[in-house]
């Protein structure tokens, strides 16, 4: 190996250091992989409902299929971080991970809070999409690229929806949106955003920026 | 043929120049995480840590919490120890590609 060379290795191998100790992911490609799938799933669901006995989910069963939703993905999430740092040696409970529990903490209760109060699937959704943009951003200090942009994608959707609901989602002379159309909106979002993460995620190689092993010094 | 004695040979072994890149990221490190995050024995790191902190490029703070706990920071001439190194290494990469 050339002395440039090996100065270059060297400098990434700092460099891989640097983003172990800086960088968590507090939502992993497999897992977005599985949430978008799952969202699909949810609206797929809902479409059959819908078609199979005439009328679309209840309220109650809007809420109680996202929830299962949430509570899959989230149980994924753990399997698949706890695989994570089973492979790098790590604790589970990392310093990386208790710092991101301690940024998401507040918003997830928040959305805990309002998921129990409000009862109208177009108003859910939207909180939803809002509050988990903004919970994907309290990490932004130590997250990776495409979590950020991630999150802002969230952002920024949930608050145009916020403004335009009514407009979008109830012109005059209709209704409340049927849950159908929420499940819809829930898949476009938590199902096509997760899936394009996912994507980006293995395109810009970022599942492999934590591997680089410390070399031996000259 | 580049001049390997400008890299600071303390900082240039392989454990010590993963301590000093761990300090460079964060204000401070436990002891502990420092030794689960590097993999390392408790005696090979205070070692390392001892030899840091004797050119002066490491301090430390002894604080009990629930249980008493070492903390570990860079100093400022630490920091620029380690941006010097790092300078050193840029210069190699860029005096190939002119």
């Amino acid at each position: 190996m050339t002395d440039p060379d090996y100065a270059a290795q060297q400098l990434r191998v700092i460099r891989s250091l640097m983003e172990r100790a800086t960088i968590y992911r507090a939502i992993s490609a497999p897992t977005a992989l599985v949430a978008g799938l799952l969202s699909l799933g949810g609206f797929a669901l809902a479409y059959y409902v819908k078609h199979a006995r005439e009328h679309p989910l209840t309220q109650t069963e809007f809420l109680i299929v996202w929830l299962v939703i949430l509570a899959l993905t989230s149980f994924t999430n753990l399997v698949f971080l706890w695989r994570g740092s089973v492979q790098r040696k790590e604790p589970f409970f990392s310093s990386g991970m208790k710092c991101a529990l301690a940024n998401l903490a507040p918003v997830l209760l928040i959305a805990a809070v309002l998921t129990f109060l409000v009862h109208r699937p177009i108003h859910l959704a939207i909180i939803w999409i809002t509050l988990y943009g903004l919970a994907l951003l309290a990490t932004q200090h130590f997250a990776p690229r495409s979590l950020i942009i991630l999150g802002i994608t969230f952002l920024f959707t949930g608050t145009i929806f916020l403004v335009t609901w009514k407009h979008l989602f109830m012109p005059p002379g209709h209704g409340e949106p049927s849950s159908l159309v929420v499940s819809g909106l829930m898949a476009a979002t938590f199902g096509g955003f997760h899936l394009a993460y996912a994507a980006a995620v293995w395109a810009w190689g970022e599942d492999r920026d934590e591997s680089v092993p410390l070399t031996n010094g000259r | 043929m580049f001049d390997f004695d400008r890299l600071d040979k303390l900082i240039h072994e392989k454990g010590r120049l993963a301590i000093m890149t761990l300090l460079a990221v964060r204000p401070d490190w436990p002891f502990q995480d420092l030794k689960a995050e590097l993999k390392m024995s408790d005696g090979n790191l205070i070692t390392h840590l001892r030899a840091l902190h004797q050119a002066g490029y490491v301090a430390y703070r002894k604080e009990i919490l629930t249980r008493p706990q070492t903390r570990y920071e860079l100093t400022k001439r630490g920091r620029k120890a380690f941006q010097d190194y790092l300078k050193v290494l840029e210069e190699m990469v860029r005096s190939a590609k002119s």
